[in-house]
């Protein structure tokens, strides 16, 4: 039996599918914290070269700082650095360097290895799926894998990815906490060394500095304003309070004891304390004089999205081999399967990479305000959308592309009178022909500047020659009341030729007897237009109606451009503004939320086309 | 339906031709087709027969020539102002009408008030046994159902002519049968001029009144089924005409003078070079092995004409076919009684009914005269 | 340099080398096949990243056509003297800050970019560039060689989050050729020159319109509407006003300001008289105002030093006779004014080769680099002395000419203000309104002003 020999090799295969999956999300959570260490291990070593370099610094203030794990390395080392066990950094003159190697902080404890509770949930998992395989091996065979083995794989994954998600966020954390407490210590090193406290942060290389005082103007360049005044709040709330707590505690088996300088200085150095503002976790050390803010590890995006992929990729996998295990007992439908399955791969690669993927993470950016270079997204929940629902700029790009799209039933009257006149074979309707389709396939950014250029007031060709007839000029595009309207002719002029193609495509089809028969029933040519053309372009037209609203929804190039949305807004249409919004505002939320509501537009008023075309369908 | 109907109207044709570019459709020709007749255009596919009905409809404008219907000259008329119907092979019902739509758009087309319209659909469709199904499209109807509707069409508006290109064509067997004795029984009734275009000779000969046989977009043949088949005008029609198809056998000039082929020589010395002889199957008698003399209906004392091997015989049933072979006859068929007892590999003895035999000239005509043979022209 | 294995492979080894230290044996008896997989998934990840020998460094820029073969030739002279290091070039004419900013949300930025004064707060606010400050002794860059205006955009408290590149003012352009044919080239300033009004400007525009072919149209303009406020904020200046309030956190009594409003009438003004061409509601304005300076149609052209290229042939051949006047100050104020935006060589401080980065940072700044680069003609160089040289080189008194209009001038507001482009996008509606709609320029300028306050929460 050809499913006999295949059986064991596929049972085995769901299982290494299993094991597979849980090793993945394994990969990224330690992915997730080796990344961060190393992270932490450049910020570290990023400040030490800073002291280093100040006044009072060098490798008294790094060994403070860092202890044993900072290698310091001179430039007799020949400049090729400390070699490869841990990240370094330059410092000093530029030329020759000194290496400040910083090996990434130790995780301490039983956090050491791999997620404990990740692998132990794992092994489970695939101990009992394994142990069934086993025992299924012997006896009797089944055709089918019980829905409870793949639940409980698809649950082991998920488990596997929460365990691990915890785990790494809770290291995430504390090493982020660590690495601020160490700008916070360099502060004070820096001080101890008599160095002016603006300068201290300054070396300390911390993103955030801010001067004591909190609301100079002036100095508030550096924090946004979110994190100044929740700072603000808390040095009232919480610093005072742990007053009495008045040392950064370091990680204890690094920390060297402090030296009478630091001694000193540390009186001055209040506490560490963290503070959530723009979305993200700011670590805040204060001075007497001097606030430092660093960020936490929410610099890098949470650990949980990744995980939460990772996951869900393994449980597909997972559902994948149980999918094909089964098969095993069919092995031509297997055969097809996997066929099926290599064919299609390729594709939905693609289209999981290209699509699906931008697609949710555009609905998850809706969700935030994010400005691409932010360091985390800050999540709104629903208030971009909200927001949206009052923004008169955003109703009224709305209300423009409305507007524009009132072109499409006029291009394909037009298409469609094309489409019957240069019917035929003879060379100059084949030309005619040719001549109407040119503009669909030409660049709209050359379209649109030639056309910027035709219907310029003061030197277009079309205001001239207007002019010379006597019919006066038309302010094409620098009127709000005829710059859309000139939009939408020239819309009209590069799709129609698309449309004729089109529409002869579907005139091609009806059937040269039924306008015989109308002929003989005595109807004329309006009549066969109306009552057998019209008909039988039906669908045609449907699908021309549905693409070309759906294209005129996303205009964007024309406008781009031609009027950039103006004057003053009046072509100012929804695609262009979700462009601008996006790369000129940088309000990458805002404008994925627009995208969406855009997206329910088209798609509501594209099913209700279908609709109504299914409810003629069904009671005509 | 006698209300509706009313006396057809003739049709002429005077020296119609039809050219596309430099291809000829139609050859000039005449043709008449008179008033409350039924004529059939038959022929191959190719030979011009519907450009003929679409020249008649007035779908195509002929190159030069004359149409005529009831008198009136329609060369510049609007096909929807001839006064004809036309039912097409594909129906080319509207998929969008509803029946009764469809069955009353010509009706709409002429601006025929509501009331007449309606009562005229709704007799056509009585008529047809449409009744059930004229609130339903096309799409839904099986296709006997659309032939009836296509019918129906062209019956509501009551036309001078009919036009049939065609129609049975999509039908299954039964079917094609039911509806051909359907049509003829719709033409007693009406008594309306119908021009019938069929590819079918069997169609032809059983519907039409008189068939006009065309090939090559030339008319070779206007007469009755029965003249079409019993004196083929040309060797095309005799060829076209009958199934199983007539045997034929060339025959050329000996040096006597005697055309002769096969097994075959003529009595009378001839002018021609080389002619064709034809024979029908039923007019060749088989004599079985067991038999002395063969079974010559024509009766003929003579005994066979010619000795033959039996390739296959066909039992039909009412009758046997006899596939002969034979020295120039290969391929020859002879249509038995069921009682002949033959089989495959017989030498049989076959006698040609020469009263019922036709000879034709090199140029493939008709020459006149019963073809006699020769004395001595016995069975090799 | 660092070479060798990445950094992946240094915290794989770090790793290893960590769990040396602590053998966990126990812990690893427990772990089966999975972990072993995992364990290769990791080092097998580790083992197809490691680097190539030699250095690269990427550096972004948004120089095109002969400006970036000039950068190039600055490279090359980089890369002669640092041997093993090379300079890629990754120059996106348009939609540079697009580019820029996805590189370095994808998490990988290049190791030096050109920040543009506009582009100063967000970045340096979002810690995008690294404080230069404690490297300027180090690569010999001197702050107080280069024009005051340039060093302090890119300056915060004591630190410096680029090396300033070059820069210009806003000036005018004077054809002589039109002004003479209509007698009145006399009338032109020699800059910088007190006593050059609003005035006097609107003067010299009246008598050079002409109808030179009798169509009825007009065919000679004296400028060209400055719809965008990176044009005509000088004229708000001159007027005594400004846009926003010092410290730049407010626009409602400034944008709607007296100042601000005679400036707002005052250019409008010269458009609805006539003495400008119909106004092009497009970001880049009237696409045919050079073509039709240089032809001779148009007097007066506001713009700055990038324009010059386009000209020198035209001087050289002595089809146009060209002048740089001041922009025209209000008759209250004493002296004329301009506005400056400039560039600097910023480094991200996630740069893959942060010091090298640093070091070519310095290069690109020096005055050999800016010697190089004055060759495009597009700006004028951050450093006071290379500035000074290249005018000095200068026959035709041009370069003079913008130098002594660096030192009334003012650095663009977008240099301290985040998110300046949404208030330039929306402070164009305020001239646009009243050309359009024949709006009264108060209350729109105050209806954008408090739009403005609005979005940014002042």
């Amino acid at each position: 039996m050809v499913s006999g020999v295949r059986q064991p090799f596929l049972d085995s295969l769901a299982a290494v599918v299993l094991a597979a999956g849980l090793a993945l999300v394994l990969v990224v959570a330690a992915g997730r914290l080796e990344s961060a260490r190393v992270g932490a291990a450049e910020a570290e070593a990023r400040m030490a070269a800073a002291l280093w370099e100040q006044e009072g610094g060098g490798a008294d203030a790094v060994v403070g700082l860092l202890g044993a794990r900072a290698t310091i390395t001179g430039a007799d080392a020949g400049g090729a650095g400390p070699g490869p066990a841990a990240y370094a950094y330059e410092a000093g003159e530029l030329d020759p360097a000194v290496w400040i190697a910083v090996a990434p902080p130790p995780a301490d404890g039983p956090r050491d290895a791999l997620p404990v509770t990740a692998i132990a949930i794992a092994l489970a998992g695939l101990t009992v799926v394994t142990g069934w395989v086993l025992a299924r091996r012997r006896g009797p065979t089944r055709t089918r894998y019980p829905v409870s083995i793949a639940l409980l794989s698809v649950g082991c994954i998920a488990l596997t990815a929460v365990a691990a998600g915890r785990w790494t966020h809770g290291e995430l954390r504390s090493l982020s906490a660590a690495t601020a407490a160490q700008g916070a210590r360099a502060v004070q090193i820096a001080l101890a060394a008599g160095a002016d406290p603006a300068d201290a942060a300054r070396v300390a290389q911390l993103p955030w500095a801010q001067d004591s005082s909190l609301d100079s103007p002036t100095e508030q360049w550096t924090m946004p304003a979110a994190v100044v005044a929740a700072i603000a709040a808390s040095s009232e709330r919480d610093v005072e309070t742990s007053a009495g707590n008045d040392a950064i505690s370091l990680d204890a088996a690094n920390a060297p004891a402090p030296t009478a300088r630091e001694a000193d200085a540390g009186a001055r150095l209040i506490a560490p304390h963290t503070v959530e503002a723009e979305g993200a976790t700011w670590h805040v050390a204060r001075t007497a004089d001097i606030h430092v803010a660093l960020l936490g590890y929410e610099r890098t995006a949470s650990p949980a999205l990744a995980l939460a992929a990772a996951g869900g990729l393994a449980g597909l996998l997972v559902a994948l081999g149980l999918h094909l295990a089964q098969l095993a007992s069919r092995p031509r439908v297997l055969g097809r399967t996997l066929a099926a399955w290599g064919l299609l791969v390729p594709a939905a690669a693609l289209i999981v990479a290209f699509t699906l993927g931008p697609l949710l993470f555009s609905l998850w950016i809706s969700l935030h305000e994010w400005r691409l270079i932010d360091p985390a997204p800050l999540f709104l929940g629903f208030d971009n959308y909200a927001a949206l629902l009052s923004d008169r700029e955003w109703w009224s790009a709305i209300g423009n592309t409305a507007l524009f799209t009132l072109h499409v039933p006029v291009a394909m009257a037009i298409a469609l009178a094309l489409a019957i006149l240069t019917r035929g074979s003879r060379r100059a309707l084949r030309w005619a022909r040719l001549a109407l389709f040119l503009p669909g396939i030409t660049s709209v950014a050359a379209i649109a500047v030639v056309w910027k250029w035709l219907l310029s007031d003061q030197y277009g060709l079309l205001s001239r020659g207007l002019e010379h007839a006597g019919l006066g000029s038309v302010p094409w595009l620098t009127s709000p009341d005829t710059a859309l309207a000139s939009l939408m002719i020239i819309g009209i002029w590069m799709v129609v030729g698309y449309q004729m193609v089109v529409f002869q495509a579907g005139l091609a089809a009806i059937p040269r007897d039924w306008y015989d028969a109308a002929r003989v029933d005595g109807a004329g040519p309006w009549q066969r237009f109306r009552h057998i053309t019209v008909p039988g372009l039906r669908h045609t037209l449907f699908f021309v109606l549905v693409t070309s609203i759906i294209g005129s929804f996303q205009v964007f190039g024309l406008v781009y451009v031609m009027t950039q949305g103006g004057p003053l807004g009046a072509t100012d249409v929804a695609v262009y503004h979700i462009y601008r919004e996006a790369w000129e505002f940088l309000q990458f939320g805002n404008a994925a939320a627009m995208s969406w509501l855009l997206f329910v537009v088209v798609f509501a008023a594209t099913w209700l086309h279908f609709r109504f075309l299914d409810a003629r369908r069904a009671h005509g | 339906m006698g209300s509706v109907s009313r006396a057809g109207q003739g049709v002429v044709l005077r020296g119609v031709e039809k050219r596309f570019g430099d291809v000829v459709a139609l050859e000039p020709m005449d043709l008449e087709v008179r008033p409350g007749e039924l004529m059939v255009l038959v022929g191959p596919s190719g030979c011009g027969k519907s450009t003929l009905l679409r020249l008649i409809a007035g779908l195509e404008e002929s190159t030069s020539g004359e149409v005529w219907i009831g008198g009136r000259r329609v060369d510049e008329v609007e096909p929807g102002a001839r006064d004809v119907a036309m039912v097409f092979q594909s129906y080319a019902l509207y998929p969008h009408m509803t029946v009764a739509r469809n069955l009353g758009f010509g009706l709409r087309m002429r601006g025929t008030p509501r009331a007449e319209l309606e009562q005229r659909v709704a007799e056509t469709a009585a008529a047809l046994g449409l009744g059930e199904l004229l609130e339903r499209k096309p799409g839904q109807l099986s296709g006997g159902q659309r032939q009836r509707v296509a019918l129906g069409r062209a019956m509501v508006r009551d036309p001078g002519v009919f036009l049939f290109d065609e129609p049975l064509s999509n039908l299954d067997a039964e079917l094609r049968l039911r509806t051909r004795d359907e049509i003829a029984a719709l033409h007693r009734r009406l008594g309306t001029t119908m021009i019938f275009v069929t590819h079918d000779q069997v169609e032809a000969l059983s519907l039409g009144q008189r068939v006009a046989v065309m090939d090559r977009g030339r008319l070779q043949q206007v007469g009755t089924p029965a003249e079409v088949y019993r004196r083929p005008g040309n060797l095309f029609v005799a060829g076209f005409v009958g199934s199983p198809p007539i045997n034929r056998i060339p025959l050329f000039r000996d040096d006597r003078g005697r055309l002769a082929g096969g097994p075959f020589v003529l009595a009378a010395p001839s002018s021609l070079s080389r002619a064709t002889l034809a024979v029908r199957p039923e007019d060749l008698a088989v004599a079985g092995p067991g038999e002395a003399d063969g079974d010559a209906s024509g009766g003929s004392t003579r005994t066979g004409d010619f000795r033959a091997t039996v390739l296959r015989v066909e039992a039909l049933g009412s009758e046997q076919r006899v596939h002969l072979d034979g020295p120039g006859i290969a391929a020859w068929v002879a249509r038995a009684s069921p009682a002949l007892r033959v089989a495959s590999g017989d030498r049989v003895s076959v006698s040609v009914d020469w009263e019922r035999s036709h000879l034709f000239g090199p140029d493939g005509r008709r020459q006149e005269g019963v073809p006699r043979p020769a004395e001595q022209g016995v069975s090799r | 340099m660092r070479s060798g294995p990445s950094q992946d492979a240094a915290s794989a080894a770090a790793m290893v080398r960590h769990s040396r230290g602590k053998p966990r044996w126990a812990l690893r008896a427990a772990a089966d096949s999975a972990t072993v997989v995992l364990a290769t998934l990791v080092l097998m990840a580790a083992a197809c990243s490691s680097g190539e020998p030699g250095t690269t460094l990427r550096v972004a820029l948004w120089a095109g056509g002969h400006e970036l073969e000039i950068e190039r030739q600055v490279a090359d002279h980089y890369e002669a003297l640092h041997p093993g290091v090379r300079v890629v070039l990754e120059s996106a004419p348009n939609g540079y800050e697009e580019r820029l900013l996805t590189s370095i949300a994808a998490g990988r930025p290049p190791d030096l970019y050109l920040l543009d004064s506009p582009d100063i707060p967000t970045f340096v606010e979002r810690g995008l560039a690294l404080d230069l400050a404690p490297y300027l002794e180090a690569l010999g860059f001197r702050p107080d060689s280069v024009f005051e205006q340039v060093g302090d955009a890119f300056r915060r408290g004591e630190s410096m989050f680029a090396l300033p590149k070059d820069f210009t003012p806003m000036v005018l352009y004077a054809n002589r050729g039109v002004l003479a044919a209509a007698g009145i080239e006399d009338l032109l300033p020699v800059s910088p020159a007190p006593g050059w009004t609003w005035a006097d400007f609107r003067r010299a525009a009246e008598t050079v319109v002409a109808d030179t072919d009798g169509d009825g149209r007009t065919d000679v303009f004296g400028f060209d509407f400055p719809r965008n406020l990176y044009q005509w904020i000088p004229f708000v200046w001159s007027a005594g006003g400004d846009i926003l309030a010092p410290g730049g956190s407010r626009a409602a009594g400034h944008l709607d300001g007296p100042g601000a409003l005679q400036a707002y009438r005052f250019l409008t003004g010269l458009a609805e008289d006539g003495l400008t061409p119909g106004a092009q509601f497009v970001q880049q304005g009237d696409p045919a105002r050079e073509a039709r300076f240089a032809s001779g149609g148009q007097a007066f052209l506001l713009s700055g030093h990038w324009t010059l290229p386009v000209f020198r042939d035209l001087v050289e051949a002595g089809a146009l006779d060209l002048a740089i006047v001041p922009i025209p100050h209000h008759s209250s104020q004493g002296a004329a004014t301009s506005v400056l935006y400039a560039s600097g060589w910023a480094v991200p401080p996630n740069a893959p080769e942060l010091r090298r980065a640093i070091d070519l940072a310095g290069f690109l700044a020096s005055p050999e680099a800016q010697r190089i680069r004055a060759r495009s003609g597009l700006a004028i160089p951050s450093r006071m002395d290379v500035a000074a040289e290249i005018a000095a080189a200068d026959g035709t008194g041009v370069e003079d000419a913008f130098l002594s209009l660096v030192e009334g001038a003012r650095m663009t507001w977008g240099a301290r203000v985040r998110d300046f482009s949404r208030i330039e996008a929306l402070a164009v509606e305020i001239m646009d309104r009243r050309l359009v709609r024949g709006e009264s320029l108060a209350s729109s300028a105050a209806d954008v002003a408090r739009r403005i306050d609005a979005e940014f929460g002042w």
